[in-house]
């Protein structure tokens, strides 16, 4: 077990390294770069867009210096790249951001991820309840009107984009009956997030119900249960002892990702309702070419996602013994 | 087992004199393959059969655009800006005409006209790179499970890093760097978008391929063909690749709403399709840059952006029920 998580973990730096150089190398083909200013306003001076340049490095070559001195072969990796992952490796420093003066990247996502992790929570907390819950008695009453009814909701809900439904939502919420206003300003305590949360887990519950719910269907005809049926286990006892521990397997599985996804994947959401969370900076930060920015947001989303991905197969293994890890 | 994907029905039209009469009747009545089978579990499901009218319709739309709309989706009018939808009346000037059936955007433009072009963009960004991700990732996912060895290990690496990406993010930085280069104009970004959205998907199907392939190949039929001196590249093509057809047709079908889903994203971020100022341009607008335009004017117009925000939901949910009807169709164990 250990060695097999010591091995994923060390999978990531491959993974992480090559992203880094893709993100790198995409963000320096884009056109313009970090010190340009609004083509309305006053420009940058010259000779201070030099300094600046010079001051973080940016006058170097992108990857790899072919200036460099052949007795000395580290010279040839004097890049901005190999700059930016040595500062990393050796001083975990992700740099300042380019378009806030003074201020260290990871300030900025220090405070932009408690509201994104807030939302993600919020929306993983309410989709995994009430996907359980729909999916359960969807199965429970299978070919009813109820199952009938939220398999059909499921479906729909599935499909439908993240910002259609927040669009829905606002207008019916916030321009026609007016409960909250489209423009938050304030976004501590619960209220503000509660419209957010419900458009992002909205897939997720979707999709929750639907495996919820086929996979108790598939237990439901497992001999084991029919055993404690003759054996005269309360009804009661067999959906919660027998079923459910044994349908909830598959479902599992799936929350590592769906939390990962729900943490890191509310762009839309965050830009829609003006969450200031990392989605939003990321958005920002590619507008700005602020290169740090950019880079520190794809390996903190990378990071995540794999570390989702991986706790999900511990889990695993923890409840289901079948499944051995290699 | 390959062989029946080919139904011999030509054999059937035509009964051979020399057959005795018993053989006839069993001539007579064509021999169902996986193919029929499955088109027959696909046709009893409504939802399904509704979706593929539906996706059938969209692309008469889309090919037929510019006799169907009522006006040029780029034809301003500042003095006819934000009219409200046709059935919404109100006493100023804003008030909602049939002749602009859900009304006009904030520089005049007729908001059902551009919702008609957005399909033609929604369809191609759908279905071209779906058939480039299912060309791609069946070569590899073939080449790799029947290979094994260095190539299935080396190609499984690839997958592996490209499946840990974030897509998402990826695509949004790609689209940005890559927008203002030759390659980002063609098409008005089109092309890039294609491109963009195949490099980023050809893993998951590389890898159901590769995993097919490698329970595949300890068949037994696989076995005979190698026994009795066929080819590799026969048995590749003839009887492997058939047989992973199946749950790459259900992958392919779910890839299409994701890439509809994801050029809407890109375009509500102001990083889609361009918008083109040529009244002939082929792909005027996107639904996702009307969601765009629509976002700024969500009090006064909501039509701007309801409209395009439906025409998706509907699209996605058209491609995501037949999806769940092939698969069901195709692989009936999964139905429950």
């Amino acid at each position: 077990m250990l060695a097999f998580i010591i091995r994923r973990l060390l999978w990531l730096i491959p993974v992480l390294l090559l992203l880094s150089f893709i993100t790198f190398g995409l963000m320096h083909i884009a056109p313009g770069g970090p010190w340009d200013t609004d083509p309305s306003r006053k420009q940058l001076d010259p000779r201070t867009e030099k300094a600046l340049n010079e001051k973080f490095g940016l006058d170097k070559p992108i990857f790899f210096n072919t200036n460099g001195n052949i007795q000395q072969p580290w010279t040839y990796l004097d890049s901005q790249y190999f700059n930016y992952v040595w500062k990393i490796v050796r001083y975990g420093d992700f740099g300042p951001s380019y378009r806030r003066r003074g201020v260290d990247v990871v300030d900025i996502l220090k405070q932009g991820v408690p509201y994104s992790l807030k939302l993600g929570l919020m929306a993983f907390a309410w989709s995994v309840t009430f996907g359980i819950l729909i999916g359960i008695t969807a199965a429970l009453h299978q070919n009813t009107w109820v199952d009938y009814v939220s398999l059909f909701s499921a479906t729909i809900l599935r499909s439908t984009p993240t910002f259609v439904l927040g669009i829905l939502l606002i207008i019916v919420f916030a321009s026609t009956l007016k409960w909250v206003s489209v423009i938050q300003e304030d976004w501590s305590g619960i209220k503000p997030f509660i419209l957010p949360a419900i458009c992002l887990g909205a897939a997720t519950a979707a999709f929750v119900a639907r495996l919820t719910r086929s996979s108790m269907l598939d237990v439901t005809r497992q001999d084991y249960i029919r055993t404690a049926r003759a054996k005269g286990v309360g009804e009661r006892s067999v959906v919660y002892s027998h079923m459910l521990k044994n349908a909830l397997i598959p479902v599992v599985t799936i929350l590592g990702p769906a939390l990962a996804a729900l943490v890191t994947g509310s762009f839309i959401i965050e830009n829609l309702f003006g969450v200031p969370g990392i989605g939003r900076l990321f958005i920002e930060a590619i507008n700005a070419r602020d290169y740090s920015m950019i880079m520190a947001t794809t390996l903190l989303y990378a990071f995540l996602v794999a570390i989702g991905n991986l706790l999900v197969d511990i889990t695993y293994a923890f409840i289901d013994p079948r499944i051995r890890l290699s | 087992m390959a062989a029946t994907g080919t139904t011999p029905a030509t054999t059937a039209a035509q009964p051979s004199q020399q057959l005795s009469l018993e053989a006839q009747k069993i001539l007579a009545k064509p021999p169902r393959s996986l193919w029929s089978d499955a088109w027959l579990r696909l046709k009893r499901n409504k939802a399904a059969m509704v979706s593929i009218v539906f996706i059938i319709l969209l692309v008469f739309i889309a090919v037929f655009a510019p006799l169907i709309t009522p006006h040029n989706p780029l034809e301003q009018n500042t003095s006819n800006s934000f009219r409200q939808a046709a059935w919404i009346k109100t006493d100023g000037k804003d008030t909602g005409n049939w002749e602009w059936p859900l009304g006009t955007d904030n520089l005049g433009r007729d908001v059902w006209s551009r919702l008609i072009y957005g399909t033609r963009v929604s369809l191609a960004v759908g279905l071209v790179p779906m058939i480039i991700i299912v060309t791609v990732g069946m070569a590899v996912g073939l080449a790799a499970g029947f290979a094994g060895g260095m190539v299935d290990n080396l190609s499984m690496r690839g997958i592996d890093i490209v499946l840990a990406f974030p897509d998402l993010l990826l695509f949004i930085i790609a689209t940005v760097a890559l927008r203002d280069t030759p390659l980002g104009r063609i098409w008005g970004g089109l092309l890039l978008l294609f491109i963009v959205l195949a490099l980023l998907g050809w893993a998951g199907l590389a890898r159901l391929v590769r995993g097919q392939v490698l329970g595949l190949k300890e068949k037994e039929y696989v076995e005979a063909a190698h026994s009795i001196g066929s080819s590799n590249r026969r048995i590749m093509f003839r009887h492997l690749m058939p047989n992973t057809l199946s749950p790459v047709i259900v992958s392919a079908a779910f890839l299409v709403p994701t890439a509809i889903l994801a050029e809407a994203t890109l375009g509500y971020l102001g990083l889609g399709v361009r918008p083109a100022t040529d009244p002939n341009a082929p792909f005027p607008t996107s639904w996702g840059s009307m969601l765009l335009e629509g976002n700024v004017a969500l009090s006064n117009q909501p039509w701007m952006m309801l409209a395009p925000a439906l025409a998706v939901a509907m699209v996605l949910l058209a491609f995501t029920f037949l999806g769940d009807g092939l698969r069901d169709a195709l692989d009936p164990r999964m139905k429950q």
